[in-house]
């Protein structure tokens, strides 16, 4: 093997290192929504998670969440979760409704810190889980760790 | 605290009122460092609550994953006319409150 080709595995295997350790920092979804949900069952349908595909600053980030309203009326949102994947504190927000409140129609601006997926999990009155997932690319990260 | 609440009363037949408040915080997320090298300590308004006639209607805990100078939009259910009280609570223990009357055409 000539240094050229040499140098060239060395490259390879730095940037194979790299990327396993990004992946790294993103917390698996199972991990994540366990402390949340525990076990139960999470349909998708219903909630509905706006963000942009691209974010320029991570700082701000404009989100908005909206749950449908059931054809049943006796059925309320009684939680609704905003999670990150990436943020070093993973539960951006939570929101709680009285029985009264319409079905939600939440915007507010969060700080992400980098690429990531943000989930938002709703609990229903009668103890389901429903949720969405949007993928950000974030460019310039809010900087949430000590780097 | 500096604040701004917008209120757009709702009308027959949801009676659906749109509520959007904006809040003049730092929300120091506690990893940050100042020019010295000294660590911010960590300062969020960590909860919210909109109390409608005293009866509390909508409750919201916020994080450091929640932008500086948070903005918080929802909506609330107001079937009469009545009194909208917004309180919250930073981790300094510093409180902050915006209220609006609010009047429905029955």
């Amino acid at each position: 093997m000539n240094l050229r080709r040499r140098w060239l595995w060395a490259l390879a295997c730095l940037g194979w290192v790299s990327t396993t350790r990004v992946a790294a920092q993103h917390v698996p979804e199972r991990e994540l929504l366990q402390p949340y949900v525990g076990t139960a069952r999470i349909q998708r349908d219903r909630v509905k998670l706006e963000l942009p595909r691209l974010a320029d600053n991570g700082f701000t980030v404009p989100l908005k969440v909206s749950v449908s309203s059931t054809a049943r009326s006796s059925l309320a949102v009684r939680r609704l979760l905003l999670l990150s994947n990436r943020n070093p504190r993973p539960l951006i927000a939570a929101f709680e409704f009285d029985e009264t409140a319409p079905p939600p129609v939440i915007s507010t601006r969060v700080r992400l810190g980098g690429s990531q997926t943000v989930w938002a999990l709703a609990e229903m009155s009668d103890g389901s889980w429903w949720m969405d997932t949007a993928d950000v690319e974030v460019t310039e990260s809010a900087c949430l760790d000590q780097t | 605290m500096q604040s701004r609440l917008q209120v757009f009363p709702g009308f027959a037949p949801g009676y659906i009122t749109r509520v959007r408040l904006l809040i003049q915080h730092p929300m120091e997320t506690g990893f940050r460092f100042d020019v010295d090298g000294t660590a911010v300590p960590k300062n969020v308004i960590h909860t919210l609550i909109a109390r409608l006639d005293g009866v509390p209607v909508f409750k919201a805990t916020l994080g450091s994953g929640i932008s500086a100078d948070p903005f918080l939009e929802f909506q609330l259910h107001t079937p009469r006319s009545g009194e909208l009280l917004l309180e919250w609570v930073d981790d300094n223990g510093e409180k902050g409150q915006a209220q609006a009357q609010l009047s429905i055409a029955p």
